[in-house]
């Protein structure tokens, strides 16, 4: 089986013992998506790590390239693929800044309401996915899932497709909501509390998840911040870094929310993190629907075929697993001339080896699963 | 234990929840009116065709390339059963492709192409993925059946949102043309025993019952407004067609008819009979075919229309024709006159006659106008000169002496005779 | 039907056909566990389990029978061929001995052994060395670490399951299961002995690989463990030994603790009431087990056998030592249960101060909520 790196013999020690090598291959129940990470154990522990990624590319940004600017939303949708309308409203908000065109008040809020559903959203498949990977069984999993599909159901209603919405254009949105949607979403924000309760319920306080959680892979504030750790990874630390307090877009700042933050950045602090997120979202929900005002939800007076001139931007929003960057160049036409994605999961993903040597192989997947990578972004 | 015990009880508490499970087969959730499943056409109940009209407008602002089109004349605009000219005559959608994006809707002008909002538009599961590419008619089925029952226009609620932010009242939704309402209304005329369409206006009268029985087609009347190059191209299809069949046996009625109404010489060859001026229909003898107004398959060919078009072409080529400083050739000049071109004033002093083709007065050349314009225009004797001179020039370089049809022609262009120390052609006379 | 009445006066063939219901008894119990663990796990998940094979679903577990049947019987290069192709019926085998030992109804069972549970943790021995053999002869490197991790799980296990139990058989004064369950006409043992239940609840989960225990069958680590190599039969085998195990377990642990089939009017309501009673209460126990399965994520094993060299072998010997205490100097019998009651307290309470012993969690339901942090 020539397929394995070499087999190493663990220097000193007494024992003759060869290291394993353990494929967590693409296709594996544990890794999120199309992933593969070689490691190498000695026994249960860890020693080396090698991840492999590239399963999932697209070639987003080439695509970008070639079509104008309403053409490529479709495919920056399918980046973070679990929060179709916030890398929307990345690259949207971007392309608006860079050619100068104001959205009206009323897109902008229905900008952020969907933007923070697709975050509950995407932070649900992880409390779900984490559970299964910590080994609960799919309890977890099933909870997340019934919550994601009465938000599915909802953004379906709104857009009419569930994970890739094209909702947002530029200038605004498609169409404006729904009849019935204040009514609707409140009965979601309701279920979605029942859910969190049940999730809370059957892991935070477990006894047993706390044991496997808690110690594991802690993480400095400077190491984090030299790694390039941002979102939830961060806030983990203890560092109160969000953009959307930052450096705010959109209507944030107009909003009242908080910032979860962790102690010691292990991966029982990431699960709380993310686990607080979903309630200042779902706050931040609630008040998008009590202030959304009348109006228009598209820029009158757009061209037909946006054209932008020579400039550049780089548009950092938060995302749900970091800082979504967009940088956008124009030299004039219908399309950008370059547009790159900074994806969170991608510099998130990049430490993988410091974290996970020398904790055991069950831990890797726990560390793994609390990284909560989605490769549609690692890849593009 | 705490927590464990926390959990247990959670986990207790769910057991005694109703599952929230949908046997998908049996049971379906509703879909809302907005739910986009892939792109299907709409059909003009109204009308009886599609709406679509082929102008290509979705597949060139489709972002991965997933539409072909192909267009051609509406069979229904001259009975008057349709207002468009143009219509669609293939379409085909690679659904494996589409990303469902809803582009192509937005961008329509003629609300042709809306997505599918019913379950059937996302059951479409097939073993051979090359069945999912599919063609004009599957992509009719659904709104022609009807299932298609409310289709939804993003724009609806985007103009319907700026007319209330105007304080105006909002727009009538889209789509009306294809609704159940406009499908019932169309089931009735058919039961009341009209045509499944509205008749929108007369239909264009065809032409005489005996023009047509004689041979006396469309196809005669078209020739009056093609194009020089379109004529030759057809001429020369029938001229080749005409020997292909008489290499096999006879030449058939009709490709004799084509030989005649293409003015081809070949025509002369086989019956012996003159070539008639083009645009004279089969029945010269009979009613003259100015009687009613001849309406072919492109519609009337003096309508105002027309008359405009072919007085553009024809100062568009005066105007290249000037710009090169040459002399504007006399069927050009022709045409600026028939359709009252102001640039014939300017050109000729005269003002334009505008009278029809089959009026115009026969021009001083003996020959009539062919489709290659005057054989004997001064361009054309320069050519046919300058043709034999270098045909006698290869003759004599090939050592030969030049033949005597070859001399004769060469006299009667008033060419120089070239010789063999000689290397210059000709000397442009005129 | 007494055990002293042998069928038809021959001993030996009154002792097949014991067994052949028995074993009848066995294949459609363990069928049909198949398919309750998944309905019954689904609706704690809030859905359905299988609803399309047969009316509800019934006629799951026949499907993956037959499914299993047709699978291709693949043997690895490297696999050392007799200890691979034995190894599942040496998991299988010690199932049905302990099955051959427990009373189903008064006087009812295969064999009434005078030594009945220490029979019991005798063939519990044998079901390790069928499980290192998988593992060992699979010729496969994760189907070894798989095994190595299971049979040091189950030998760790053993010792807290045998002491606690002998704990019980102190106070009962006998080893005879059958005399055991006489003794619970009054009261089951779970209420004078609840510490020893627990513990031996704890060690059988650990026993029969089952969450939280499962980590030699974690599927999402080293998928499949120490059967990842077999297919097929070979692998029903191991299921099936697996859910009889499970079964047998029950079955003990209702006739050890919850009264077997005496408790409520067995005696009085005659053999139909009383094997009505062995089921109920088997299942009542096997409901546990999935309950707790689908709730408690797994725990690393070096946690678990921490948990187990750490806690409850000193749990279970300080509970022998006063459950002696007490017989020898013959208090009564409800300071008996009252002690044991505190000790099953001490341990959970234990449990939890262990979890929760880093000084900044204080408050962990909660806490996160209220994270106030100032915004730059």
């Amino acid at each position: 089986m020539s397929v394995w790196p070499e087999e190493r013999v663990t220097p000193n020690s007494d024992l003759d013992t060869v290291d394993m090598t353990v494929n967590v291959g693409p296709q594996h129940p544990a890794t999120h998506g199309v992933f593969r990470m070689v490691l190498t154990v000695d026994g249960e522990r860890v020693v080396d790590c090698e991840p492999y990624i590239g399963y999932l590319h697209r070639g987003l940004e080439k695509l970008s390239e070639n079509a104008d600017y309403r053409q490529a939303m479709g495919w920056w949708d399918r980046t973070d693929y679990l929060a179709g309308m916030c890398c929307e409203g990345a690259y949207v908000m971007a392309v608006e800044k860079l050619a100068g065109i104001e959205v009206p008040e009323r897109a902008e809020y229905i900008r952020v309401l969907m933007m923070e559903l697709s975050r509950i959203n995407s932070h649900f498949m992880f409390l779900g996915a984490f559970g299964a990977d910590v080994g609960s069984f799919g309890t977890s999993f099933t909870y997340a899932w019934r919550e994601r599909e009465r938000i599915y159901d909802l953004i379906e209603e709104v857009s009419g497709d569930r994970m890739f919405p094209t909702y947002f254009r530029i200038g605004g949105i498609t169409m404006d909501l729904p009849e019935n949607f204040e009514s609707r979403c409140r009965w979601v924000l309701g279920s979605i509390r029942q859910g969190l309760e049940d999730l809370d319920g059957l892991l935070t306080g477990n006894e047993i998840f706390v044991e496997r959680c808690q110690g594991l892979a802690p993480v400095t504030p400077e190491q984090a911040i030299a790694w390039g750790f941002t979102g939830p990874m961060l806030r983990a630390t203890g560092v109160p870094w969000d953009i959307r307090k930052a450096e705010p877009y959109s209507v944030y700042p107009q909003m009242n929310f908080e910032i979860p933050t962790g102690h010691q950045g292990d991966v029982f602090d990431r699960f709380h993190v993310r686990l607080a997120e979903v309630y200042q979202s779902a706050r931040i929900i609630e008040q998008c629907l009590d202030e959304m005002p009348a109006g228009r939800v598209l820029a009158p007076k757009l061209a037909k075929t946006l054209r932008i001139d020579d400039g550049e931007l780089y548009m950092p929003t938060e995302g749900t697993k970091g800082e979504y960057g967009v940088y956008l160049m124009a030299r004039g036409g219908t399309q950008a001339y370059r547009a790159k994605l900074r994806a969170p999961s991608f510099s998130n993903l990049s430490p993988l080896k410091e974290l996970v040597v020398g904790t055991y192989v069950a831990d890797a997947i726990v560390i793994l699963g609390s990284l909560d990578i989605v490769l549609g972004e690692v890849d593009k | 234990m705490i927590g464990i015990l926390k959990g247990l009880a959670t986990t207790f508490s769910t057991f005694t929840r109703h599952p929230v499970t949908i046997q998908y087969p049996d049971e379906k959730h509703a879909l809302p009116e907005r739910q986009r499943s892939f792109p299907v056409l709409t059909w003009d109940f109204d009308h009886d065709e599609p709406f679509c009209t082929g102008c290509n407008i979705c597949a060139r602002n489709c972002p991965v390339d997933c539409m072909t089109t192909v267009m051609h004349d509406n069979p229904k605009h001259p009975e008057g059963t349709s207002d468009r000219r143009k219509i669609i005559e293939k379409f085909w959608i690679d659904y494996a492709r589409c990303m469902r994006c809803n582009i192509c809707v937005e961008v329509c002008p003629f609300e042709a192409i809306a997505m599918d909002n019913n379950w059937s538009g996302h059951e479409h599961s097939v073993y051979d993925r090359r069945d999912l590419h599919l063609d004009i008619e599957d992509l009719l089925a659904v709104s022609k059946s009807g299932e298609l029952a409310n289709p939804f226009r993003p724009l609806d609620s985007i103009e319907a949102n700026a007319a209330l932010a105007e304080g105006e009242d909002a727009p009538p939704a889209g789509f009306q043309g294809g609704r159940p309402e406009a499908r019932a209304a169309q089931a009735e005329r058919v039961a009341q025993g009209q045509g499944a369409a509205i008749q929108e206006r007369e239909p264009e009268v065809q032409e005489a019952a005996a023009g047509a029985a004689a041979g006396g087609t469309a196809q005669d009347d078209e020739v009056a407004t093609m194009s020089p190059r379109k004529l030759r191209a057809r001429r020369m299809k029938a001229e080749r067609d005409a020997r292909t069949e008489q290499e096999t046996g006879e030449v058939s009625a009709e490709t004799i008819a084509a030989l005649r109404r293409y003015a081809s010489e070949v025509y002369t060859e086989i019956t012996g009979e003159p070539v008639p001026p083009i645009g004279t229909p089969a029945v010269a003898a009979a009613a003259p075919a100015a009687a009613g107004t001849p309406a072919g398959d492109v519609g009337d060919p003096n309508s105002p229309r027309k008359l405009r078009a072919r007085r553009m072409r024809a100062e568009r080529s005066a105007g290249e024709h000037l710009e090169r400083g040459e002399e504007v050739p006399a069927e050009t000049l022709q045409a600026l006159n028939e359709t009252e071109s102001e640039l014939y004033k300017q050109i000729t002093g005269n003002d334009p006659s505008g009278t029809a083709p089959a009026a115009a007065a026969p021009p001083a050349a003996p020959a009539e106008a062919g489709a290659q314009g005057d054989p004997n225009s001064p361009r054309k004797l320069r050519a046919r000169r300058m043709k034999a001179e270098r045909t006698a020039k290869e003759h004599l370089e090939r050592g030969e002496a030049i033949p005597d049809d070859l001399l004769a022609t060469l006299a009667e262009l008033d060419a120089t005779i070239p010789t063999a120390a000689d290397g210059s052609g000709g000397t442009d006379s005129s | 039907m007494t055990f002293g009445d042998a069928f038809f006066g021959l001993s030996w063939l009154d002792a097949i056909i014991r067994v052949l219901i028995i074993v009848g008894a066995m294949t459609v119990v363990v069928v049909y566990l198949t398919w309750g663990e998944r309905k019954v796990i689904a609706r704690f998940q809030m859905r359905l389990g299988p609803t399309r094979t047969g009316p509800v679903g019934l006629l799951q577990g026949v499907a993956d029978a037959l499914k299993l049947l047709s699978k291709e019987d693949l043997r690895p290069r490297n696999a050392d061929r007799w200890v691979f192709e034995f190894a599942p019926y040496l998991t299988f085998i010690p199932v049905f001995l302990v099955l051959v030992a427990l009373p189903f109804a008064r006087d009812w069972g295969v064999r009434n052994l005078a030594l009945g549970m220490f029979f019991v943790f005798a063939v519990l021995g044998l079901n390790i060395v069928g499980v290192l053999m998988a593992g060992l002869g699979s010729g496969n490197k994760y189907a070894l670490l798989g095994g190595v991790r299971a049979a040091a799980q189950m030998i760790s296990y053993e010792i807290p399951l045998v002491v606690a139990l002998l704990a019980v058989a102190m106070v009962a004064g006998t080893l005879d299961l059958n005399a055991i369950v006489l003794q619970q006409a009054d009261r089951p043992f779970v209420l004078i002995q609840p510490l020893a239940f627990v513990i031996f609840f704890t060690a059988m989960l650990s026993e029969l690989h089952r969450a939280p225990f499962d980590i030699p069958v974690a599927e999402s680590e080293i998928v499949g463990g120490y059967f990842v190599e077999y297919s097929g039969i070979r692998w029903s085998m191991f299921q099936l030994a697996e859910y009889a195990s499970l079964w047998a377990f029950s079955i003990f642990g209702s006739v050890v603790f919850l009264g077997g089939w005496e408790f409520p009017m067995g005696l009085e309501w005659g053999w139909g009431w009383q094997l009505a009673l062995t089921f109920i209460k088997s299942f009542i126990i096997i409901g546990l087990i999935f309950w707790v399965r689908v709730t408690l994520p797994r725990l690393r094993v070096d946690q678990l056998m921490s948990f187990c060299w750490k806690v409850l072998i000193e749990v279970s010997f300080v509970l022998l030592l006063v459950n002696g205490l007490f017989l020898v100097y013959e208090w009564p019998e409800e300071l008996l249960a009252l002690a044991n009651w505190a000790g099953t307290f001490v341990l959970l309470g234990a449990v939890y101060l262990h979890a929760t012993r880093k000084p900044e969690r204080k408050n962990l339901v909660g806490s996160y909520k209220h994270a106030e942090v100032p915004t730059p």
